[in-house]
């Protein structure tokens, strides 16, 4: 019972099972090495999806009230967790016969999965991610001979430890109970289902946030409370705040992208392009990991936050629509739908800046691949604005569906952008799936707002 | 009850959430003047029943009109004679009371900053604090001025005291009554409190099973359902007018009528019969409505 529950929720086993089958797929139609790194990538990401799934439901047991009252709790639970530990590691069958290999990518997975629980219960423990994301800078830089087989060989042999620190670190996760508040808040974001993830975060008081948070949030919101400050003196009847300003202000959140958020991710950036400019060019390809990573947080910090924060504030807004300011017909639909797309328009057009920053200083990718990224940065961005009006638009709540889609698309992004670099000759806009895509997606896009705006009226 | 002061008027109201039905057909209509108390089991559809009437969630089909013209396309004079406070504070958090009330001004054509002043001295709000910082009596008086600052003339509020303590809601139900005093304002309350209706509400409507099952005044409501206690020997079955419900126990026939027919009475006294009339609270009766 343990084990099915540590593994519910259908869309995360369906992607599961869509990437095994993949992963076997490439297996299968493998001639020779080229598509070793795919397969390893795949077999990870497989074991990040189970990951993830298990620890937003993990916490709920080990913290759960009853723990110290059923019999033989912790030894079930155990239990349940190796089952779920060796279900995660059969993909890793996959890279046999080279069972050197296999070995190392067992020990590999077993840490990552200790770090990803670890990063759960005690945030400090995200510092791991970096250390991770930077590890092939770091041994490039220090050891450059080493190739990534010796590294997964000296894994292989190092599986005993590992396996012996898995149990070790296991035996105290049954046990543990510590960071109460943490882990109650990390329950309420994660045990119903992703859609309330940032609800959860949004309805915890300014007032009680930490200094830094409240800080950063004030910072965000400050803008919007001078916009209503600044023309509350004038008369009634003429309108100081324009109707997406007003919706603006009703769909901020303390998660919300703002300017603030856009200032820091642009300093961090132009920090890096300084260093890039400062040191030698040999060392530039150890930012790469940098330049993808940090693009694709902005975007899902940007589209799922919108997203969430909205669809937790629907009825507000629908309780808004309701007010005289809006009488006039589609007025507040046509607004609404202003907001959003000019939110992720300029939130895209900022990633393209910032990507086409990075590119001017460390030459990662060629002009044309950077036309060929922003093509699909547009229609990627078309694709979220789709589902999110679609989302919004359905009768049914089907955020957790959502949100799944959107991380999906967030992991296959940067894939897509690697295939691109790797084929940088392609021109994109030429090719004929950039021709049959364009059209389907314009399509579906304004499929998705017409069924938006028929929804509001019906409403 | 005329058509022309009719504040509220609902036809033949469906609305069903996946396969559930919530409300099946439902009419009903709100005058001029009425405190309604709208009463209901939990999960009996209060709140769609509201949220259907003001256009927040959608209908499947029926026919709302709210001063004369459907609730789905109100103009501008209208909408700003309607206010609505939800059954949970759902405003923004992080503005100050000051700038909340700067904001929602922006909504409307009408607005009366003296009111918001009045009411704002009266209860002592801080106006610098935001909503997460009061307490929940002063984030509902908080609520209760952002509905009535655009000076509405209908007021819907959905279960407005659920969240409260005994004394601030007793202190809330005390604002109501002084609201429909003062300012002739329609008053529309869901609630499944009975008490708070008794002080409150002029009208009491019980929704069960999707429809508007009574619908009353609340002073004729407490005088005409009324328990009956017939005592009799023989096994003759005794055909009670307007029955809600019966049971036989060693005392006899214990019913519970929905309006007490003086002349079965009287008749049926004349043949022995001795029969107790004992009056009912209101609880009791929501009981017997809804059983």
């Amino acid at each position: 019972m343990m084990t099915k529950i540590l593994l519910h929720g259908w869309v995360q086993r369906s992607f599961i099972i869509l990437f095994t089958l993949i992963a076997i797929g490439v297996r299968v139609t493998m001639q020779d090495d080229s598509r070793l790194g795919l397969l390893y990538s795949l077999i990870a990401l497989i074991s990040f999806f189970i990951s993830l799934t298990v620890a937003s439901r993990l916490p709920q047991f080990t913290h759960s009230s009853m723990a110290k009252l059923f019999p033989n709790y912790q030894q079930k639970l155990k239990r349940s967790i190796i089952i779920v530990w060796m279900i995660s590691l059969l993909p890793s069958l996959l890279v046999l016969p080279d069972v050197e290999i296999w070995l190392g990518l067992i020990s590999v997975l077993v840490l990552l999965a200790i770090i990803f629980v670890a990063m759960i219960y005690k945030p400090i423990y995200q510092i791991f991610f970096w250390f991770i994301t930077f590890s092939p800078l770091g041994l490039d830089y220090f050891a450059p001979d080493i190739v990534g087989r010796s590294v997964m060989i000296v894994c292989a042999w190092l599986l005993p430890i590992v396996l012996f620190f898995a149990n070790f670190c296991l035996n105290k996760l049954v046990q543990y109970r510590g960071n109460t508040k943490h882990v109650s808040r990390l329950i309420a974001m994660l045990n119903v289902s992703m859609e309330k993830t940032l609800a959860v975060q949004e309805n915890v008081p300014l007032h009680e946030r930490t200094r830094v948070s409240q800080w950063w949030s004030n910072t965000q919101f400050h803008y919007y409370r001078q916009l209503l400050n600044k023309n509350s003196g004038l008369e009634l009847q003429k309108k100081q705040l324009s109707n997406r300003q007003l919706i603006a202000i009703c769909c901020q959140g303390v998660n919300s992208f703002g300017f603030n958020a856009y200032v820091l991710w642009a300093s961090v950036i132009g920090v890096l392009c300084l260093l890039g400019l400062y040191i030698d060019e040999s060392y530039h390809h150890y930012f790469t990991a940098l330049m993808i990573v940090i693009p694709i947080g902005i975007i899902g910090t940007g589209t799922i936050a919108v997203f969430q924060i909205i669809q937790n504030k629907k009825e507000y807004l629908a309780r808004i629509a309701t007010t005289p300011r809006f009488s006039t017909p589609n007025s507040f639909t046509k607004s609404f739908i202003y907001y959003v797309i000019l939110n992720q328009a300029r939130l895209y057009a900022f990633i393209s800046i910032l990507v086409g920053a990075m590119a001017l200083v460390f030459h990662h990718i060629s002009l044309n691949t950077y036309i060929n990224l922003f093509l699909v940065l547009v229609l990627f961005c078309l694709v979220n604005l789709s589902i999110m009006f679609l989302a919004w638009a359905a009768k049914h709540d089907h955020s957790n569906k959502i949100v799944w889609l959107m991380i999906i698309g967030l992991i296959l992004l940067p894939i897509f952008a690697m295939l691109l670099k790797k084929n940088e000759n392609i021109e994109l806009a030429f090719s004929m799936a950039f021709i049959f895509a364009c059209p389907s997606i314009i399509g579906l896009f304004s499929y998705s707002i017409n069924r938006y705006s028929k929804y509001k009226l019906n409403s | 009850m005329s058509n022309t002061s009719a504040v509220i008027n609902i036809k033949s109201l469906t609305k069903a959430y996946k396969k559930e039905q919530v409300l099946k057909s439902l009419d009903w209509q709100v005058n001029q003047g009425d405190i309604v108390g709208l009463l209901g089991k939990n999960g009996a559809g209060k709140s769609t029943l509201i949220k259907s009437v003001l256009n927040i969630s959608d209908i499947d089909s029926g026919n709302i009109t709210i001063f004369d013209e459907e609730h789905q396309h109100l103009s501008a004079q209208t909408k700003g004679r309607i206010s609505y406070v939800p059954q949970e504070n759902d405003e923004i958090l992080w503005l100050s009371v000051s700038d909340l009330i700067k904001f929602r001004k922006q909504f409307y054509y009408q607005w009366s900053d003296e009111k918001v002043a009045e009411l704002i001295s009266r209860w002592d709000i801080d106006t610098a604090k935001t909503l997460a910082e009061l307490s929940p009596g002063q984030v509902q008086r908080v609520l209760i001025i952002l509905a009535l600052a655009p000076l509405p003339e209908l007021i819907i509020f959905d279960e407005p005291a659920a969240a409260l303590d005994p004394y601030a809601r007793r202190e809330f139900l005390k604002e109501i009554v002084s609201l429909a005093s003062t300012e002739n304002i329609t008053i529309v309350f869901s609630t499944h409190i009975v008490s708070d209706l008794e002080r409150v509400a002029n009208k009491v409507a019980i929704l069960e099973q999707g429809k508007i099952c009574y619908f009353d005044d609340l002073d004729t409501t407490k005088e005409n359902v009324v328990q009956l206690i017939i005592c009799h020997t023989d096994d003759a079955e005794i055909d009670v007018p307007n029955l809600l419900r019966s049971k036989k126990n060693h005392q006899g026939l214990n019913c519970v009528v929905s309006q007490l027919d003086e002349n079965w009475l009287e008749k049926i006294q004349k043949q022995g019969v001795a029969v107790t009339v004992n009056p009912m609270g209101l609880e009791d009766i929501f009981l017997e409505l809804t059983a």
